[in-house]
C-alpha cells in the first residue's frame, strides 16, 4: 500500500519534504515550493508593476530555479514585470565558462534576454590573470568585491529597476549564526533584510529568503532543470565551514531550524534605513560613494578601486582590513616612501641579500664588530619594493628607494642601501667532527641585517653607546611594536639568532 | 575594593579573583537591593554549587568588622526536583545538606507541583490536539491524574530530546520564580556562567527565540517586573569555575539530564554545546564575542504592551503565527470551519508553539495556560 500524499491525499507520496518532513506527491510540492515564494514576493511587495528586473545568473542550482520560479509566477500571477539575465563572468576557466554555457541555454529556454558583463571588460583583470597574480590564496577577495560592483554595473547598463539573486534560507541562517559568532552586531541587524536599497542603487533582493536549499536541489532535480553543478576551482570554502556544518546538524535535528533563525535574526533588524552620505547613528554605517568612480562606498575610495589598484601597480594588498591609513597617507603625497601603499609581503628572511642592492664596499666583507649592527628581524620588519611592476598599468610612478619598514606601521627604519652583507661562515662544520655540537647546528642561513650604526641611531642605546644588545621597537610612538633585537656583534652569530628569533621561526 | 592579584593557578588568589569578579557582577546586577531577601537557585551542578560557597563566603560576617551590615537579608536556597522524569531523588537531600552547611535555609519544589497553581488549588489541564501546524488548546476543568502523572504524561508525549530538554528548563523557571514569590524575595541569584551563556544565546536563536534576547542576555533585567534575576558568574567561563571549585573544594552533585552521556546530536542544546565548546579550543574569544553580540541586539520585547505567553511568560512576537503559516506553506487550501477550541499560537510564544510542534499525539500542559 504506498503512502498517499498528505496535502491532496490523491496521488502517491514520492518524496519527504525537507522544511515541514511531511510526505507529499510531485504536483502539491510544486504548488507548495512555488507559492512560498509568491508569498514571500507578495509580503515584502518586493516589486511594481511594469519594473524591469535583472535575474543574477550563475548557472547554478539555486539561481536557475530562481529563473524557472521567476518566470512562472510572473506568468501565472501576472506580475507585469519585464525579466531578463544577468551574468557576471569572472573569466575563470573551467568554471564559469561552462556555466555560463548553462545560463546561455537558459536564456533560450525561459526566452528571456541574457547579459554577460565580464571582469576582463569591466576592470581589465579576469580572475585568471589575478590568480596568476596573487596566487590561490585570497582571490576571493577579488573576486566577491569585484562581483558585487559587477552585477550593479550590468544592471545599469540594462536599465533594470530590480536585481534578485538566489541566496536561500541555508544562506542566510548560516549569516546569522556567522554574524553572532565574529560579533559583528551591524551586519547581525542587517542580514536578514529581504531587500538591500538605497537611495541612489538599484534594489537587490532575495526571494529564495524563505526557500530551503535541499528543496531548491530537488525542484531541480524533479523538474529536470539543466543547471551547472561544481565548486569554483579556486575556491577552498573553509571561512563558512564552522557555521554550514552546525546549520546542517542543527537542520538534521529539527527541520525547523533553518526557519528559527531567520525568524530570531528578523526580530533584530534595525528599522532604520542606510542612507547615502547621511551621518553615522547608533553604530549604523554611513554610506557615500568612492571618488574615482563613484560606486557606494563607506571610505573615500571603494573597495573595488583599492584593489585594482593594487593590482594595476603590480603590488596587491591582498588582505580586506583597515587600510584608511594607507590612504590617508596617500592623499598626503608628500613623501614618496609613504605613497607606496601597496607593500609586498616580503619577508626578511626570504628575501637573499643578493636583492637587497648591498653597498658594494661592504660586500662580500665579514662585518667587524665595531661598525655593523646585526638586526634580527621579526616578521615585524620587512622590505618594502618600490618599483612598479611590469604588469603596471597605472601612470608611471617615480621610482622610489628600497626601505626596511616597519611591518605594522609602514615607517621607514633603514634604508636597503645602507644593508650590508657579509659571508656566512660556515658554523660547526668549521669544528672537527668530534668538536661540533650538534645542538648548536640550528642556523644554517644568516636572516640578520647588518647596519651601519649611524643608520640606526633611534635604537634605544645605540647612540649613547649605553648597550650592546637589546630589543628593538618601532620608533614610531604610536605603534611601538616590536621589531626584534639588535647586537653588537661581539657575541657568536648563533647566540643572536637563537636569543632574537620569534617562537615559530623555523630554524 | 582592591583588585587582587592573579598570579599562578591553583593559588588562593585564584579565589578572591573569582570572588572579586562575581561582586563586581552582582553589584551591577542589583545596586539597589540592599536588605534584600535573595533567592539562590542550585540544580547540583559545578557552577551552582560555585555560587553557593561564593555566596557563603559573601554573606558571612566580615571578621574584621563585625558590626558592618551585610547586603543582604534572608538567603534562601532554592533546589527544583525534576526526579519525577528524570530520577535521582537523593540530589535533594545533598543540596539540602550543603545549604545547612552554609547556614542558609533550603526550599524544594517539584516539578510536578508546576502543574498546580501557585496556591496549590487544581487548575485542571490544557490537552494540545490535532496537527501539529493546527493545534489547539482543549481545557478540561477538572483531571483525576495527580500532578506527578500529568507532568509524566506530559514528558512521555514529547518526542524529541530538544522538547524534553526545553520542558524542563522552562518549568525549573517558572518554578524558581514561585519559590521566590512564594518566599518573599525580590532577588533570585543564577549560577549561569559565561560559557552557559553563550550556549544558551545560540540555542535560543537556533529555535527561534531570538525576540526574547535582551531578556536573557541584560545585566538587570527589568522583566519579570516584580522579581530581579541576576546572573552574578555571567564574567567567569566554566573552567574558571572548575578551577574554583577544585581549589575551594566545593563538592558538587550531578544529576545526569535529558542528553546526558548521548552524542552531540542528541538534541539542539546538547549540539550548540558541543559546538561552542569545540569553537572555543581553536578561538578562545567566541564566548565573550557572542555574549557582546547578544547584548547588544534591541527588539523592543521589554517593552510594557508586549505581550506574553500564558505558559513560559516570555515576550510574545505579534505575527509569528502569521509569518510561519505565509513561509512555510502545509495546506494546499486554509481550513475554513473554525474550530471551537482557540488555537495554540493565540496564547503560546513562537518557541512554545515549537516546543507544542515536537509532540506526539496530544500533549498535557498546565491549566492555568488558558485563563477563564
Amino acid at each position: 500500500m504506498p503512502k498517499l500524499c498528505v496535502l491532496c491525499s490523491t496521488e502517491r507520496a514520492v518524496l519527504k519534504r525537507p522544511k515541514t518532513a511531511q510526505q507529499i506527491c510531485r504536483t502539491c510540492f510544486y504548488q507548495v515550493f512555488e507559492t512560498e515564494i509568491h508569498n514571500t514576493i507578495l509580503d515584502a511587495k518586493l516589486f511594481a508593476r511594469g519594473d524591469r528586473v535583472a535575474i543574477a545568473a550563475s548557472g547554478g542550482k539555486d539561481s536557475t530555479v530562481l529563473a524557472h520560479v521567476m518566470t512562472t509566477l510572473n506568468e501565472r500571477y501576472d506580475y507585469g514585470l519585464d525579466l531578463c539575465l544577468l551574468s557576471v563572468d569572472e573569466g575563470i576557466t573551467g568554471y564559469r565558462d561552462d556555466s555560463l554555457e548553462t545560463v546561455k541555454r537558459n536564456e533560450t529556454q525561459y526566452r528571456i534576454p541574457l547579459k554577460i558583463v565580464s571582469y576582463e571588460e569591466l576592470y581589465g583583470w579576469s580572475m585568471d590573470a589575478i590568480v596568476k597574480e596573487i596566487g590561490m590564496k585570497n582571490n576571493c577577495t577579488f573576486c566577491g568585491v569585484f562581483r558585487r560592483q559587477a552585477l550593479d554595473r550590468g544592471a545599469a547598463l540594462l536599465k533594470v529597476d530590480h536585481i534578485v539573486t538566489g541566496h536561500n534560507a541555508d544562506d542566510i541562517a548560516e549569516t546569522v549564526l556567522m554574524n553572532i559568532f565574529r560579533g559583528d552586531i551591524s551586519r547581525l541587524q542587517r542580514c536578514t533584510a529581504i531587500r538591500t536599497a538605497t537611495d541612489e542603487t538599484i534594489p537587490r533582493s532575495k526571494p529564495f529568503k524563505y526557500t530551503y536549499e535541499k528543496e531548491i536541489v530537488m525542484y531541480a532535480y524533479f523538474k529536470k532543470l539543466d543547471y551547472f553543478s561544481t565548486e569554483c576551482i579556486y575556491s577552498p570554502n573553509a571561512y563558512r565551514g564552522y557555521a554550514r556544518a552546525f546549520l546542517k546538524d542543527l537542520e538534521a535535528i529539527r527541520p525547523s531550524a533553518i526557519m528559527d533563525i531567520i525568524h530570531s535574526g528578523e526580530a533584530w533588524q534595525s528599522k532604520t534605513e542606510v542612507k547615502i552620505n547621511a551621518v553615522g547613528k547608533d553604530g549604523k554605517v554611513t554610506v557615500g560613494t568612492c571618488e574615482r568612480c563613484g560606486y557606494m562606498s563607506s571610505q573615500k575610495m571603494c573597495k573595488a578601486c583599492v584593489l585594482l589598484e593594487g593590482l594595476n601597480s603590480g603590488l596587491p594588498k591582498v588582505a580586506i582590513g583597515n587600510s584608511s591609513k594607507y590612504r590617508q597617507s596617500g592623499q598626503s603625497g608628500g613623501r614618496p616612501s609613504k605613497r607606496d601603499k601597496n607593500m609586498a609581503k616580503a619577508d626578511l628572511q626570504d628575501a637573499p641579500p643578493a636583492t637587497l642592492s648591498p653597498d658594494p664596499d661592504a660586500s662580500n666583507a665579514v662585518p667587524t664588530p665595531a661598525d655593523d649592527c646585526p638586526v634580527q628581524a621579526t616578521n615585524a620588519v620587512e622590505l618594502s619594493p618600490s618599483s612598479p611592476s611590469p604588469r603596471s598599468k597605472a601612470a608611471a610612478a617615480p621610482p622610489l628607494a628600497k626601505h626596511l619598514r616597519c611591518r605594522k606601521c609602514r615607517t621607514i627604519l633603514v634604508p636597503a642601501s645602507s644593508l650590508t652583507s657579509h659571508e656566512q661562515g660556515s658554523g660547526q662544520q668549521a669544528f672537527g667532527y668530534r668538536k661540533r655540537d650538534p645542538a648548536l647546528e640550528i642556523a644554517t642561513t644568516c636572516s640578520a641585517f647588518h647596519v651601519s650604526e649611524a643608520d640606526v641611531d633611534w635604537i634605544d642605546g645605540v647612540a649613547d653607546g649605553s648597550k650592546n644588545e637589546d630589543k628593538i621597537s618601532c620608533p614610531n610612538a604610536k605603534c611601538g611594536t616590536k621589531l626584534g633585537a639588535w647586537s653588537w656583534a661581539g657575541r657568536s652569530f648563533w647566540k643572536i639568532v637563537t636569543c632574537a628569533a620569534p617562537a615559530g621561526t623555523d630554524h | 575594593m582592591p583588585r587582587p592579584q592573579t598570579q599562578g593557578e591553583g593559588g588562593p588568589n585564584i579565589i578572591d579573583a573569582l570572588l572579586y569578579k562575581f561582586r563586581l557582577a552582582l553589584m551591577r546586577g542589583a545596586p539597589l537591593s540592599d536588605g534584600a531577601n535573595v533567592l539562590v537557585a542550585v540544580s547540583g551542578g559545578p557552577s551552582s554549587c560555585c555560587l553557593l560557597e561564593v555566596m557563603k563566603r559573601f554573606h558571612a560576617i566580615d571578621p574584621a568588622n563585625p558590626r558592618k551590615p551585610r547586603k543582604f537579608g534572608k538567603v534562601i536556597v532554592c533546589y527544583v526536583d525534576p526526579s519525577a522524569v528524570l530520577g535521582y531523588p537523593e540530589t535533594a537531600g545533598q543540596i539540602a545538606e550543603a545549604a545547612a552547611a552554609a547556614d542558609f535555609q533550603c526550599v524544594t519544589v517539584t516539578l510536578e507541583s508546576m502543574f498546580l497553581n501557585a496556591d496549590e488549588s487544581d487548575p485542571g489541564v490544557v490537552n494540545v490536539d490535532g496537527p501539529s501546524t493546527e493545534a489547539t488548546l482543549v481545557k478540561s476543568a477538572t483531571s483525576s491524574l495527580s500532578p506527578n502523572e500529568r507532568l509524566q504524561q506530559c514528558f512521555q508525549s514529547l518526542g524529541t530530546a530538544t522538547a524534553k530538554e526545553d520542558m524542563i528548563d522552562l518549568l525549573t523557571n517558572k518554578a524558581i520564580l514561585r519559590a521566590a514569590r512564594r518566599a518573599g524575595c525580590t532577588l533570585v541569584l543564577r549560577g549561569d556562567t559565561s560559557t552557559r551563556m553563550a550556549v544558551n544565546t545560540v540555542a535560543q536563536t537556533s529555535k527561534g527565540l531570538g525576540f526574547a534576547m535582551p531578556t536573557e542576555m541584560a545585566e538587570r533585567p527589568t522583566w519579570p517586573a516584580d522579581i530581579e534575576v541576576v546572573r552574578p558568574l555571567r564574567d567567569l567561563s566554566a573552567k574558571q569555575i572548575a578551577i574554583f571549585n577544585r581549589t575551594a573544594k566545593v563538592e558538587t552533585f550531578v544529576t545526569p539530564g535529558v542528553t546526558t552521556g548521548m552524542p552531540a546530536k542528541a538534541s539542539i542544546d546538547r549540539l550548540t554545546e558541543a559546538f561552542v565548546v569545540g569553537l572555543v579550543k581553536d578561538f578562545p574569544m567566541t564566548v565573550n564575542t557572542v555574549l557582546r553580540t547578544a547584548m547588544k541586539v534591541r527588539t523592543g520585547c521589554e517593552e510594557k504592551e508586549t505581550p506574553r505567553c500564558t505558559f513560559c511568560d516570555g515576550p510574545m512576537q505579534e505575527d509569528s503565527q502569521d509569518w510561519r503559516t505565509k513561509h512555510t506553506v502545509t495546506q494546499l487550501q486554509p481550513t475554513s470551519e473554525q474550530d471551537a477550541n482557540p488555537p495554540a499560537a493565540s496564547v503560546l510564544c513562537y518557541g512554545c508553539q515549537n516546543l507544542c510542534r515536537d509532540r506526539k499525539g496530544a500533549l498535557m500542559l498546565p491549566g492555568y495556560i488558558l485563563p477563564h
